[in-house]
């Protein structure tokens, strides 16, 4: 099959105060449609960069990106900027939600900016759909700051997921949350790949957390260390990456 | 301790664009300060320079009262006064000259004159002929008709005759000789001329002219020019000096009388104390005493007023400056909470803090009073030929005012400092635990504080300017400001009209909320049709403004007022320019008026009516009465013809038809509101009128709106047949002249053609009309100017606030183009923001302004009535500005906005 998402020797260097920060060093890898991919590692190897990268929010050094056989890494900014709206959603740590929007209206954002009203009946749909899958459609029409941080990322989830996105990227979306809410969080992602088919890339600190990917990319000062293939959660437990990464020195 | 304080510094220097936007805030302010109260200062330095020349060594100035001279008797005893040194009298009264080729024709029996309708000539200007001003206006002798004869020479148009003692004279005055010879004691045919005028019609030493005067007519040798200064400056240059005795022969005036006495009193006895003593001994003949200092005073009086409207303009946008360092230091304290903080944990004292922000705001009033000083001397360079040539007064003087200086400094810095005050209260709140708070990204809630912050600074900052304008009206109205004389006095009203909008803006500031979410509706509605394509971005700057009106409730507060001040400022010129013309429909409802120098037969009418285009000639007679010892001016008309004409709007007393009918009855007499509210008089009184030829007591038989005005302000209309039998009071002064073609223009040159073969001139009501208009416009044009000056202080301060804005929501602004928002997207959300701001600040201040120039009109009409109206074209141009103003402020926020780093905008959280 084709991989939905390909990065080729991806480099990024940053210019910090007079010297560089080489935060990716050559990174190629492949995402299958469907696949649940986390990446690993220990802070400052270069996750977030990596991400940022292969979700068109940021360009790199050299290297390209090719989503659903598009090179959005050499994209205008117009053009990456609608591909992103249209193909992807993203979860970030924090903050994920304009504060000045309802639940409904966070999750309506993408089709709000594509031009569509939020009374459109495809687009109500959608949102409502979107909102049940994270069981928040009795507080919908509640600001952020009215709800809980764990629910404040599961309608992050939901908006994520609500334009039907090629790819779904978190960043580490549990990094704020207690155990158990980051758990919650976790089986929503997984639902929404394993009940719908989402592809969904994930980068996290936590064994627990990655011991739901498909397969789980180490990264180290920007390269892949080690990459550990794990299949569908619903066949493994955490344990075998949880030894795993203990042998790689997390 | 410096610590803090040399934070704050710093603190200028770390947002260098911020900084540099409120110093130019205030650098506008204190620049139009400094320039108003520079011009004030060369205008009334103009103005006494001016009385000074025209006064030379007089002191003091007896004028005769209403019809008649001053008797020898009188003028003996003046000079007997003790304390006074030296006198100098005079006749001094209107004429009309032609260029004489040889002997001038034969002597045509003159009659005694009245000042012609030079009042209604003279609206709009500002001239003055000094001490003897009033004399020349008004004063003369007898007050029979008789017949005139055609003269066939070139006219030269009216001039004011100078009969003096020219030893005595030249004791008091300065001439100063550009040709030929001084006039001498005994020189009983010669003149001399003043320089402009002589200069217009090409006469020289040796030139015959012919006067006409009460006595006749009779002709005069030029013997000498008096250069353009000292009293040659008086009625614009349009004087012939002859001997006082040639003076009364040519006026038909008793021997020995005049019509003033100039005198130099002993310094030593000083001028009050000899006032007095003339009050004591001059009983046997009404007089009027002037002063020079008086004459100044007038005379500063209208270029004062524009003055006076400067400074309220640039106080006005001084205040909006103010609003702009407020909005400016709570930004900087918002935006350093978390340092401020940290200050305070680490042992920082509230004084500590305060003394930062108040250091910060002095390095911002420092900086800007010295830019503003800089700029507002090039801006008083400018202002100070245009307000010259705006009210015709002169202006002399510097443009850089030591006075001024100082004044435009201190309040530069006051009015900073003032509005320091809140945000520094404000940061030294600040608890030590904010420090460790982790900066939240939602909005601080900020609300009520902001609120409390803006309406302090705001009211504190209004108060000093409703102070400052207090002082300034006071002031003003001390120098001797008539207030309803003339376009400039309306000047004084519109001081009213600038506290007015002060008080409508503040109010202003707190409908804020329901206002910006109104255009945001306005806006959204408007959107609609593009929603496809706008509407993300319309959305986005909705709830951006709604979600915390408060936050930009200052700069909307700013730019309102600009804005209310511009359209206040249309909508009183409007007002009074429509006043104007109903004014002049009312009193002088004809195509033409032809005006007399001294009262000619009504017969003449016939002459003028016999011209070809001509519908019908209405004639009436101005003369000077007493009121109850006071000098006021009256009117004669035949009552049918008059009203026939559709003059006169009665305001009190019944219909106009029954105030026509008992005028034509007799024994009645129509009282512009003017006088009655002067005199206290009220319809059914009975009002007593006296000449030098009679008295008579009519009933008021009804009030009218205005009537036609004579030498001392609007007149008392009677009958032409009470006028005759009661008062000797006969002849016409003016005709007002119908055309069956109004538009013919051909008519004004044949009437002009009669009327100056026997000494009469042709005046155009519409002309004055627009003389008027014309005026007004350059006047008001110049305050609008300013007040746009206002509007670009305000347009900065929106700047700031969405600059501001988008740094603080650079988080949300990564987020939402993470989400798919485009650069493009981005850019128009900030600029759509700005659109909804300027929308609402453009309403209120239409609103605001709009009531605040009906209240001016109001205040000052004084009649029901008046021509209220909306000043539609300034409130167009209002919303265009306020919304072009801020959206063009916006687009350097906004490309901030859609450059945004999307990376490091995420990781800023
Ligand atoms: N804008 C930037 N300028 C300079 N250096 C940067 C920038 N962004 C990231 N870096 C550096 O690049 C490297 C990779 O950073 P990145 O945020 O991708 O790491 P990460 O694996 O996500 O770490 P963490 O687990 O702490 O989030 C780090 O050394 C970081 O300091
Ligand atoms: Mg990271």
């Amino acid at each position: 099959m084709r991989p939905i998402l390909e990065a080729r020797d991806l480099t990024k260097t940053y210019r910090a105060g007079d010297g560089e920060v080489r935060a990716l060093q050559g990174i190629s890898l492949a995402v299958e449609p469907g696949e649940f991919v986390a990446f690993m590692g220990p802070s400052g190897s270069g996750k977030t960069t990596l991400l940022q990268l292969l979700g068109g929010l940021d360009r790199p050094t050299s290297g390209e990106v090719v989503l659903e056989g598009v090179t959005i890494s050499s994209m205008h900014d117009d053009e990456a900027t609608r591909l992103r709206r249209d193909k992807t959603g993203f979860v970030f740590q924090a903050f994920n939600l304009v504060p000045l929007l309802s639940a409904r209206e966070n999750v309506a954002l993408p089709f709000l900016l594509a031009g569509s009203g939020p009374g459109d009946p495809d687009v109500r749909a959608r949102v409502d759909d979107a909102l049940r899958l994270v069981d928040l459609d009795a507080k919908a029409d509640r600001r952020p700051s009215e709800l809980a941080f764990g629910e404040q990322q599961r309608v992050a989830i939901a908006r994520a997921i609500a334009g039907r996105p090629a790819i779904l990227f978190a960043d580490e979306p549990t990094g704020n949350l207690d155990y158990a809410t980051g758990i919650e969080i976790l089986e929503y992602l997984y639902r929404s790949c394993a009940e719908r088919g989402q592809t969904v890339v994930l980068v996290t600190h936590d064994a627990q957390a990655g011991a739901y990917a498909d397969r789980v990319l180490f990264l180290r000062d920007g390269r892949v260390l080690e990459e550990i293939g794990l299949g569908r959660r619903s066949e493994h437990p955490a344990r075998p990456l949880i030894e795993r990464l203990a042998l790689l020195g997390q | 301790m410096l610590g803090p304080a040399w934070l704050g510094l710093r603190t200028l220097r770390r947002r260098p664009l911020r900084t540099a936007l409120t110093v130019a805030g205030i650098a506008i302010g204190v620049a139009l300060v400094f320039a108003a109260l520079s011009v004030d200062a060369a205008a009334s330095s103009g103005a006494a320079g001016y009385a000074a020349q025209l006064d030379g060594r007089a002191d003091l100035a007896v004028q005769a009262f209403g019809e008649g001279t001053l008797s020898q008797a009188t003028v003996a005893t003046i000079d007997a006064t003790s304390g006074v040194l030296a006198t100098s009298p005079q006749v001094r009264r209107p004429s009309f000259a032609w260029a004489s080729p040889g002997a001038g024709p034969g002597s045509s029996p003159g009659t005694g004159a009245t000042a012609p309708a030079g009042s209604l000539a003279g609206i709009g200007s500002v001239g003055s002929s000094g001490l003897g001003a009033a004399a020349a206006g008004g004063a003369p002798a007898a007050s029979g008709a008789a017949a005139l004869a055609p003269v066939a020479t070139r006219s030269l148009g009216a001039v004011t005759v100078v009969g003096v003692d020219p030893n005595a004279y030249r004791a008091l005055h300065d001439e100063s000789l550009a040709s030929g010879q001084a006039l001498s004691s005994s020189d009983g045919a010669g003149v001399v001329l003043a320089e402009p005028w002589a200069g217009a019609h090409g006469l020289a030493v040796g030139s015959r002219i012919a006067l006409m005067g009460g006595g006749g007519e009779r002709t005069y040798v030029v013997r000498g020019i008096l250069a353009a200064s000292g009293p040659a400056l008086a009625d614009g240059g349009d004087l012939a000096w002859m001997t006082i005795a040639s003076a009364r022969a040519l006026f038909a005036l008793p021997a020995g009388s005049a019509d003033l006495v100039e005198l130099r009193v002993d310094p030593a006895v000083g001028v009050p104390a000899v006032e007095s003593r003339l009050e004591a001994r001059l009983s046997t003949q009404p007089y009027l005493l002037s002063t020079s200092a008086d004459e100044a005073a007038a005379l500063a009086g209208a270029s004062s007023s524009l003055g006076t409207g400067l400074l309220l303009v640039a106080a006005v946008v001084l205040f909006v400056g103010a609003l702009l360092v407020s909005d400016a230091l709570a930004m900087s304290v918002t935006e350093r909470t978390r340092e401020v903080g940290l200050l305070r944990a680490a042992g920082a004292t509230r004084r500590q803090v305060h003394a930062m922000v108040l250091a910060e705001a002095l390095g911002l009033g420092a900086a800007g009073s010295v830019l503003g000083l800089v700029v507002g001397a090039l801006v008083a360079a400018v202002l100070v030929p245009v307000v010259g040539s705006v009210t015709g007064a002169p202006v002399s003087g510097t443009p850089i005012d030591p006075g001024s200086l100082a004044v435009a400094v201190l309040l530069g810095l006051l009015v900073t400092v003032v509005a320091a005050l809140g945000p520094a209260w404000r940061a030294g709140r600040v608890a030590p635990v904010e420090a460790l708070r982790a900066p939240t990204r939602s909005a601080p809630p900020a609300g009520l504080d902001r609120s409390a912050v803006g309406g302090a600074a705001a009211s504190v900052a209004g108060t000093a300017v409703l102070v400052l304008g207090g002082a300034v009206t006071a002031s003003s109205a001390q120098g001797g400001i008539a207030g309803t004389a003339g376009p400039l006095g309306a000047l004084v009203e519109a001081v009213a009209a600038a506290l007015a909008i002060l008080v409508l803006v503040v109010a202003a500031g707190l409908v804020a909320p329901p206002v910006l979410r109104l255009s945001g509706a306005i806006v959204g509605a408007v959107a609609t049709p593009l929603r496809r394509s706008l509407g993300a971005e319309v959305r986005i700057a909705r709830r951006s403004v709604a979600h915390d009106p408060w936050r930009v409730s200052v700069a909307f507060t700013a730019l309102a007022t600009g804005l209310a001040l511009f359209v206040a400022l249309s909508g009183v010129a409007d007002g009074m320019r429509r006043a104007g013309e109903a004014w002049i429909a009312d009193v002088a409802p004809a195509d033409y008026a032809v005006v007399a120098v001294s009262p000619v037969p009504d017969s003449f009418g016939t002459e003028l009516s016999a011209v070809p285009g001509v519908r019908s000639v209405t004639p009436v007679r101005l003369f000077d009465v007493a009121i109850a010892g006071r000098r006021a001016s009256a009117v004669a008309v035949d009552p049918g013809a008059y009203g026939g004409l559709g003059a006169l709007t009665v305001v009190g007393g019944g219909s106009r038809t029954a105030a026509l009918a008992s005028l034509q009855a007799g024994g009645a007499a129509l009282v512009p509101q003017a006088i009655a509210d002067r005199f206290g008089l009220r319809v059914g009184d009975s009002l007593g009128l006296r000449t030098a030829s009679g008295s008579v007591t009519l009933r008021v038989a009804a009030i009218v709106a205005h009537s036609l005005p004579g030498a001392s302000g609007e007149s008392v209309v009677v009958s032409q047949s009470d006028a005759a039998r009661s008062l000797g009071i006969t002849g016409a002064s003016m005709f007002l002249v119908r055309a069956d073609n109004p538009a013919d223009a051909a008519l004004g040159t044949a009437l002009s053609r009669v009327a100056g073969q026997y000494a009469l001139s042709v005046v155009r009501p519409a002309a004055i009309g627009g003389a008027v208009g014309g005026a007004l416009d350059r006047t008001f044009g110049l305050l609008d100017v300013l007040a746009l000056a206002g509007v670009v202080v305000a347009a900065l301060s929106m700047l700031d606030v969405l600059l501001m804005d988008v740094r603080q929501r650079v988080g949300e602004l990564g987020l939402l183009r993470a989400a798919g928002l485009t650069r493009a997207q981005a850019w128009r959300a900030v600029v759509v923001e700005a659109g909804i701001l300027g929308l609402a600040s453009a309403l209120v201040g239409s609103v605001a302004g709009t009531a605040g120039s009906a209240l001016v009109l109001a205040a000052g009409s004084g009649a029901p009535g008046f021509a209220l109206g909306v000043p539609w074209p300034a409130i167009g141009l209002a919303l265009v500005l306020g919304i072009a103003g801020t959206v063009i402020a916006a687009t350097y926020p906004a490309r901030l906005a859609a450059r945004i780093d999307i990376p490091r905008a995420l990781r800023a959280e």
